[in-house]
């Protein structure tokens, strides 16, 4: 049994008065400790997928489990990393990493000890008392990362985490995320546009179709672990399966293009 | 700044370099002192026009003139008069500030969170919102008499409004994902209250403080004016009342510095208090 189910879910928005389906028909059996990576067109209902696995919004049809309960409030057991960086603008870095752990209940000594752990992860030691205005969106979206992290949730929801930073760091934070799943062996599912992305991080690859956004296939990535973020698309292995990937994925990047 | 390719751009590059050279000739500091200066003698311009023109041009009964106007805030500053009448009126700004602002912000906390009482008291509130205030102070003469409590609760009314006003925006005003970010780390109720929805009102809170400061003591002033027997007020419709139009100049002068400094206090105030919202991006 998966520690994550979706069953049958689906999802309907109403926009100017009309509705129309962002999700549908989803199923989805995330394992305990999987990295499971999801990519498709935009605007195919990903971020719906993990804000209705949150709890934050509530399915139309089908159902989502959590370690068997059904997710029909808050799920406080996932951290959830938006593409909106979500900082507090009135707390600087230490204070906006160290909520998690404020909500916790921790002392402010042992706040402060996970907290810069986390903060010279991200790469931003010596920022600490910086207020969020003061950063660059890149360094916004890692104290995002670093205040998510901190609080060590279960399972990590990312919705496009790396999608603002440059492509070195981009590589550097995949393989810091890399890194901590293996020490802490949480469960993640991972949004992302980019199809490198995907294959290098995954255990398996979900791709959606275009709206209404089902998932069209899910492939396994046998690719050996430890991976090298950066070496890892030279392998004859990733690009067999890239190729692979992107055939199913382009047909609806090319469907959405037409619509545009 | 764009990156410029093409020599047609030349030009636009050399118009940018001549600005900065410009700029850094007139450091800020030199500029500072220019800009001091020219007020100052600005100021000396008018009041040194204002004491030649009364008498020769116009009558001093009218417009009075700067030294006589001096010589009376003396004579009150020797007397103690000034600051007794000073006192006072601040006292009264102050009491009523403090009563309205604390009013304004949890009746406004409260209703910010409680949308179905929100809804019921809505008419209510508009249309006690609505009425010139002004038109209350006979009624508050007849609570409250004519001494320092009938200002202070005239004070004190005029702020509730704008500080309920900006507190109630001010809590409705919370962003969403911030909230639902908080939920999911499992904060409690009061975790997401005192650590998101307060904070984040406590800006709009504080725009309602800053812009309710000169409105207590225009409450105070308007109060003193209409029945009173001390006050900075008082002083002006007596003055004027006397046909001392030195006194009541002077008396506004009174008003004007208590306005003035109370403004560059608030100004101070904010600066170190929200400084995270005026860092610049860069």
């Amino acid at each position: 049994m998966g520690l994550i189910q979706f069953k049958n879910v689906s999802k309907r928005f109403e926009r100017d008065g009309k509705s129309f389906w962002a999700a549908q028909n989803i199923n989805l059996d995330v394992k305990e400790g999987e990295f499971v990576t999801v990519i498709g067109p935009s605007g195919c209902g990903k971020s719906t997928v993990l804000n209705m696995c949150a709890g934050l919004m509530k399915p139309n049809g089908g159902e989502i489990f959590y370690r068997d309960q059904r997710v029909d409030k808050i799920n406080t057991q996932v951290g959830y990393i938006t593409q909106k960086d979500n900082l507090l603008p009135w707390r600087t870095v230490k204070g906006n990493v160290e909520i998690g752990l404020e909500i916790k209940g921790l002392s402010a000594k042992a706040r402060e000890i996970e907290g810069a752990k986390y903060i010279e992860m991200v790469g931003l030691k010596g920022f600490e008392n910086h207020f969020p205005q003061e950063l660059s969106g890149g360094m916004r979206k890692r104290v995002g990362l670093a205040k998510v992290l901190a609080y060590n949730p279960e399972t990590l929801l990312m919705d496009e985490p790396f999608g603002a930073l440059d492509a070195q760091l981009r590589l550097v934070m995949q393989d810091k995320l890399l890194e901590i799943w293996k020490e802490t062996k949480k469960t993640i599912i991972f949004v992302t546009h980019d199809l490198e992305e995907a294959i290098t991080l995954g255990d398996r690859v979900a791709v959606f179709s275009g709206r209404p956004g089902t998932i069209k296939l899910i492939e396994d990535v046998n690719l050996p672990r430890p991976r090298d973020t950066f070496n890892i698309r030279f392998t004859e292995e990733f690009s067999k399966l890239h190729s692979q990937l992107w055939d199913a994925l382009k047909v609806e990047i090319k469907e959405e293009g037409n619509v545009g | 700044m764009s990156v410029i390719v093409a020599n047609s751009k030349e030009s636009e590059v050399q118009n940018e370099h001549i600005e900065l050279e410009n700029e850094k000739k007139s450091s800020p500091f030199k500029e500072n002192i220019k800009i001091h200066l020219i007020r100052f003698s600005l100021l000396i311009t008018v009041l040194l026009t204002w004491e030649i023109a009364s008498g020769t041009l116009i009558d001093p009964f009218w417009m009075s003139e700067p030294s006589a106007i001096f010589q009376t805030l003396y004579s009150w500053l020797i007397s103690g008069e000034l600051f007794f009448h000073l006192g006072i009126t601040a006292q009264e700004m102050f009491i009523g500030f403090f009563i309205g602002a604390s009013a304004g912000a949890i009746v406004g906390f409260i209703l910010g969170q409680w949308d179905f009482g929100a809804k019921i008291l809505d008419p209510f509130i508009m249309a006690l919102y609505s009425l010139p205030k002004v038109a209350l102070a006979p009624l508050f003469i007849l609570w409250f008499g004519i001494g320092i409590e009938m200002k202070i609760v005239f004070a004190a009314v005029i702020v509730f409004y704008l500080v309920f006003f900006n507190t109630y925006a001010g809590v409705k005003n919370v962003d969403n994902d911030l909230l639902d970010n908080i939920r999911l780390m499992g904060a409690t109720k009061w975790q997401v209250l005192a650590k998101v929805t307060i904070p984040s009102a406590l800006n709009w809170v504080f725009v309602g403080l800053k812009m309710s400061v000169p409105y207590a003591l225009i409450g105070a002033v308007i109060g003193e004016i209409t029945a009173s027997n001390r006050g900075v007020g008082f002083l002006i419709s007596y003055s004027a009342g006397q046909f001392d139009t030195a006194g009541t100049f002077a008396a506004i002068l009174i008003l004007m510095f208590m306005s003035v400094t109370l403004n560059f206090v608030l100004g101070a105030l904010e600066k170190r208090f929200l400084r995270w919202k005026l860092t610049n991006t860069n």
